[in-house]
């Protein structure tokens, strides 16, 4: 072999080194933050203009074979159809609090100012909505920086995160068309779709902001991308692989492994034409990596972002799997309950499924029609799905019946949907048993799914999220108006692109919201908050606003029961009260002595609660 | 083959003395009537005559085009047959990126407002005047004061046009501008056409949709888009013109040229390279044209001139402020240069610039400059449209120093940063030549258009949705507010008393200004009395000062004790500054008459 033939071999091994080096070891936790919140916006845009440059040279050759999309109007016509259905099951808004608000945020930072931050205290600076302060967040950003770039080609809406995953519903459906019908050549679309839409946890992720859509969008794609890399290597498919898998890792906390299955793939087509396939792409990935490492170096020093629950110690421990499994086993089997959004069907079958191919070992795989290439592509990414579910098992909020854990299993189910469409590939096929699956699947969606969403979203235990919703309500009702909220869940505020500050915000500069009190900045200071009621004296309906009372007078203005014995609270701030010892003043400058409109404007930023 | 003196000796021959003496006799008469008439009564003129002038331009024009576009219909139609779905789609996706962000109003004040005065009283009256006092008698609005404008009239004859062929509505002025909008980017594919054939087609516009000034004033009242589309559709006329050498062609780009120079104050400016590029035709073609819309050209800037020369007598119109003592000096060069630069390659958001544009515009300028300079020769006979479009570029640089000259042209003001368009243009067609000039190469124009997309993405529609350099204009929020409160609150067929008139007497409410008012109380008194108004309202700000590290209110200028109030709103929209809105409750007859009476 010739030295330079092994040069991009080295280049790639350099390029794994470096970037380890720099994501792992070359800086701090604090040089982290400086770097994901002003670089990491720009790598993952170079990393999605990368793709798209990649599939629209890819699209060329396919654009000349558009006389076959005929034989796709009727999955396209379904597809359209379920996503619809879908749609319509769930009402839409935000579902798990306060992700879905965090995302959002995050997404306005991203839109505003490129950086991946979610601001925490934001201003009306002389008529413009400013993002002033703000923190670097654990969660991957693909999701916010994919509602960024809706926001900037389509304008800004709140409800754009919503939008994100209604438009990403028919994409998700159409991929999982196309796998199943790789599973099960016939029907195995259809059944596929049918079969996902049963479970009531998928129209819930429809109709919310958060990531686990396009968590399983991204599975999908690049379980498709490596079939079509397996089927033909080639260096332009190895590149569509290779970048579909970058943005993969950067969607779900745990999606980076998906990065082994691609590797794996990757390895697969090396051995395949018995040449090393390392294009451009292949030699940057690593690098279009650093910002995920460094996130996780951010994660590591931080540890409260774990967010330990219940005087849990580590995040994930063995102790914890049987536990998780009894809860895992509570959702999946559920019969009974209104707030488990899960498919008992689904769950059947799937463990039919697994007990029939036990039983029959795997000669059955064995003897299938089922082409290598579909195989190699799949099971790796199987595998991580796999390894993902154990270690959810493992983890501390890993209680699968808890509303707020459950979305996690997507990809599990996912996993089963495929399987189980899959066995039934290769049941002996008969008119009878198509009709039976069907009847049986469609049957399930329309007698346990819709009246199961009809009555319920899952919500119920989880008021916080009642919280929100109305916050949000209120806050958009505040249009045109010049207000600035005080709330602990003031990231909602901000999405509406109102001024807001946080509680502790407010407790720590009421010197500043003093002097903006006095001077009018805004024509109402409001705070929220919510409020319980001591049941046994609920007639005095005296809502306690906690420290709020002794640190500012305020004018209830209105409240709201939210649930039993459940309040939200706005009112409005009269004075700020001093403590005692308190230090009432902070240093001003003379007004006199700033001679420009900028200047003045600089100081007057600088003195904002 | 024919020589220099052949053609020399066709011009001779084929000389239209008596439209060539109707030419000279349009020129003199305008110059002797500019020299002859008194300043004293130019404005009547302008205000009576103004209209009529720029009208039958504009037929001219529409005249002229139409007839083009007969002669022209086969090259029309096989320019829009080449124009391919994907060119189609791209268009409208620079049109959505364009406007997606958009946040249509005023963006500078007061010159927003007073064009949108003078369109609608060019829409009702014809004449050329801006009021600043009405009040309604029985169910009409009548203006009772006001004055001629300087403002080039071009802007709002086409919003009064637009008036007048769609009805009277107060958000025309952005509807048009939102068509310039269109209308100029059609404009620079078609000039991006001619620089590059189909990769310029591509490349200028979406340059244009990097430069946020662009979409700030699309969406705004302004003069200067139109001004923009002119100089872009004189350029494309120059090219026909030349391609033409006909009286159609000539006629529509002299007429063109009538209606560019009066786009905005500099732009009398273009009247020079649309002449030199008429006469360049001439010598080329070897035969004076000199059609009915050359002949007339000049008479019909009669208007223009008049209004330039009582503008020019008037030092308060000038708006001279900081001490400047005349409007253009050599002395602003140098600080106005330092702070066009900071605006060009400004990194923030807080300018509408094109960070982009500028990076690669300003080296292409050099080159540009440098390929005319070596290649002119050879150029004249193979891309002739390079060497007119070269032409036009010196007269935009041209124009850049006289801005730079002008006392208040410091581009990285709010207001001022719509000087630098037609700047741009010259920028943007510079990048265009030379990389056509540079390379064939797809590989070079993809990187350009790539890079063009991320820059847009990652800079521009970010600050089109902050839209800093429009907000922060603080004036445009307190009227946007203050209308908001007099629909909600305000009694029909009131009084506001206001230091900014003009928005209110558009709005159809009578307004005075608080000297007026003050002066006037007694009047005010009395019209409250009769029922002439309904309710006097009264907007203050007031300010706050910080000493020692307390905040105090400052005190009132307005005299005390002659309108008794009550505050109905108030609201701070400027740091340190609040607004309020008062209902007069009382009027202190007694008082009144002392402030009357006192010297």
């Amino acid at each position: 072999m010739h030295l330079r033939d092994l040069l991009p071999a080295v280049l790639l091994l350099l390029s794994v080194s470096c970037a380890l080096l720099l994501g792992f070891f070359a800086f701090d936790s604090e040089t982290a933050v400086a770097l994901i919140k002003r670089a990491g916006y720009w790598v993952m845009l170079a990393n999605f203009t990368w793709l798209g440059i990649n599939l629209i040279s890819r699209a060329t050759p396919l654009a000349e074979a558009r006389v076959r999309l005929g034989g796709w109007i009727g999955p396209l016509l379904f597809i359209s159809a379920v996503s619809v259905v879908l749609f319509a099951l769930q009402p839409t808004g935000y579902k798990i609090i306060m992700d879905e608000p965090v995302l959002s945020a995050t997404a306005l930072r991203m839109h505003e100012y490129k950086e991946v931050m979610t601001t925490a205290r934001a201003h009306d600076l002389q008529g413009v909505f400013t993002q002033l302060d703000g923190y670097v967040d654990k969660r991957p950003y693909f999701y916010p920086f994919l509602v960024s770039l809706l926001h900037d080609f389509t304008g800004y809406r709140s409800s754009n995160t919503f939008l994100l995953n209604a438009l990403l519903t028919p994409v998700f459906l159409g991929l999982l068309f196309v796998c199943g019908r790789w599973a099960w050549p016939r029907y195995g679309g259809y059944c596929a779709v049918m079969l996902f839409a049963t479970v009531p946890l998928l129209a819930m992720n429809v109709n919310g902001g958060g990531f686990e859509l396009l968590n399983l969008v991204m599975i999908l794609a690049a379980v498709v991308a490596a079939k079509s890399y397996v089927e033909a290597p080639s260096l332009r498919r190895v590149d569509t692989l290779i970048l579909v898998g970058l943005l993969l890792a950067q969607t779900r906390y745990e999606s980076v492994l998906y990065v082994l299955a691609v590797a794996a793939v990757g390895l697969v087509g090396w051995f395949k034409v018995r040449t090393l396939l390392i294009s451009t792409v292949t030699i940057v990935a690593p690098l279009l990596l650093i910002p995920f490492a460094l996130q996780q170096v951010i994660f590591s020093d931080y540890q409260g972002l774990w967010q330990l629950k219940d005087g849990a110690e580590k995040p994930f421990l063995l102790r914890l799997i049987p536990e998780n499994l009894e809860h895992a086993a509570t959702f999946f089997f559920n019969f009974t309950d209104d707030q488990q959004p899960n498919s008992l069907l689904l769950s059947v079958l799937f463990v039919a499924a697994l007990v029939v191919t036990l039983v029959l070992g795997f000669r059955w795989i064995r003897n299938a029609n089922f082409s290598g290439s579909k195989l190699l592509a799949v099971l790796p990414f199987f595998a991580v799905i796999l390894f993902n579910f154990a270690l959810l098992m493992a983890y501390h909020w890993g209680q699968l019946d808890d509303i707020i854990a459950t979305r996690i299993v997507l990809p599990f189910i996912l996993f089963q949907v495929l399987f189980v469409v899959f066995f039934i590939g290769r049941l002996p096929q008969s008119r009878a048993l198509h009709s039976v699956v069907m009847v049986v699947v469609l049957g399930y969606f329309m007698a346990v799914t819709v009246p199961l969403c009809a009555r319920s979203d899952f919500l119920r235990w989880v008021p916080v999220q009642h919280e929100v919703l109305w916050l949000q309500q209120e806050v958009q009702e505040h249009e045109g108006t010049s207000v600035l909220f005080i709330t602990n869940k003031h990231l909602v505020a901000l999405v509406e692109r109102r001024p807001a500050i946080s509680q502790v915000q407010a407790m720590l500069r009421k010197g500043q919201l003093d002097l903006h009190l006095r001077l009018g900045s805004y024509q109402e200071i409001l705070f929220v908050y919510p409020s319980t009621v001591d049941s046994k004296r609920v007639r005095e309906l005296k809502l306690a606003a906690g420290d709020l009372e002794a640190n500012f007078e305020l004018e209830l203005i209105k409240q709201e029961k939210l649930g039993k014995e459940r309040y939200m609270c706005i009112s409005r701030l009269k004075a700020v009260k001093w403590l005692e010892g308190e230090v009432r003043e902070f240093e001003l400058e003379d007004l006199s002595l700033l001679d420009d409109a900028d200047t003045k404007l600089r100081f007057y930023a600088r003195t904002l609660p | 083959m024919i020589t220099h003196s052949e053609r020399l000796s066709n011009l001779r021959a084929s000389f239209p003395l008596i439209r060539v003496l109707l030419a000279c006799v349009g020129v003199v008469g305008v110059f002797s009537a500019y020299f002859a008439t008194p300043v004293s009564i130019t404005s009547d003129i302008v205000r009576y005559g103004g209209y009529w002038f720029i009208l039958a331009a504009f037929s001219g024009l529409v005249g002229y085009g139409v007839s083009l576009l007969q002669v022209e219909r086969s090259r029309c139609v096989s320019l829009l047959r080449r124009l391919d779905r994907v060119f189609v789609i791209f268009f409208l996706a620079c049109l959505g990126l364009c406007f997606v962000h958009a946040n249509f109003g005023p963006k500078i004040l007061m010159d927003d407002a007073i064009l949108m005065s003078t369109a609608k009283n060019l829409h009702q009256t014809r004449e050329m005047f801006t009021p600043t006092f009405g009040r309604w008698v029985y169910n009409d609005f009548s203006h009772f004061d006001g004055y001629v404008d300087k403002r080039p009239l071009l802007y709002p004859f086409a919003v009064s046009l637009l008036h007048d062929l769609s009805g009277y509505r107060a958000m025309n002025p952005y509807i048009l501008n939102a068509l310039c909008g269109v209308l100029l980017l059609g404009g620079v594919s078609l000039l991006g056409y001619l620089c590059s054939v189909k990769k310029g087609a591509y490349l200028l516009p979406l340059l244009w949709i990097s430069i946020p000034l662009f979409a700030q004033n699309a969406t705004g009242g302004g003069m200067d888009l139109i001004n923009l589309v002119m100089i872009v559709g004189v350029i494309l006329l120059s090219v026909l013109y030349w391609q033409r050498l006909d009286s159609r062609s000539e006629g529509a780009l002299a007429l063109a040229g009538v209606l560019l120079a009066q786009g905005r104050y500099e732009s009398p400016i273009f009247l020079l390279p649309v002449a030199v590029v008429i006469i360049l035709g001439w010598l080329r073609g070897g035969r004076v044209i000199l059609s009915a819309g050359s002949i007339f050209a000049a008479p019909l800037l009669l208007g223009l001139l008049l209004q330039n020369k009582f503008f020019a007598q008037t030092e308060a119109l000038w708006e001279l402020h900081s001490g400047a003592e005349t409007a253009f000096a050599l002395a602003n060069v140098p600080e106005n240069l330092v702070r066009a630069l900071h605006f060009y390659f400004n990194v923030g958001d807080a300018h509408a610039n094109s960070l982009w544009v500028a990076v690669l515009g300003f080296p292409c300028l050099v080159f540009f400059t440098l390929y005319l300079l070596r290649e002119w020769r050879q150029l004249s006979v193979a891309r002739p449209a390079h060497i007119i479009i070269g032409l036009f570029g010196f007269f935009l640089f041209i124009h850049m120093a006289v801005i730079l000259c002008y006392h208040d042209g410091k581009l990285d003001r709010l207001f001022a940063a719509r000087f630098a368009l037609p700047f741009y243009l010259l920028l943007t067609i510079s990048i265009v030549i030379v990389l056509e000039r540079l390379s064939h190469k797809a590989a070079i124009w993809s990187a350009v258009g790539v890079g063009t997309l991320l820059f847009i993405v990652g800079f521009t529609l970010p600050m089109n949705a902050k839209g800093v350099f429009t907000r922060r204009n603080y004036v445009a929020n307190e009227i946007a507010w203050l209308q908001s409160v007099a629909d909600r609150e305000f009694e029909p067929r009131s009084l506001v008393i206001d230091v900014y008139t003009i928005p209110w007497t558009i709005r159809e409410v009578s307004s005075l200004s608080p000297l007026q008012a003050y002066s006037n109380a007694v009047r005010i008194y009395e019209d409250l009395q009769s029922g002439k108004f309904s309710e006097v309202y009264l907007i203050e700000r007031r300010e706050f000062t910080i000493e020692a590290n307390t905040t105090q209110i400052l005190p009132s200028k307005l005299p005390q004790g002659i309108f008794v109030v009550e505050l109905i709103g108030e609201r701070s929209f400027q740091p340190f500054t609040v607004i309020r809105v008062y209902r007069v409750i009382e009027v202190n007859r007694e008082a009144a008459i002392r402030l009357a009476e006192s010297p």
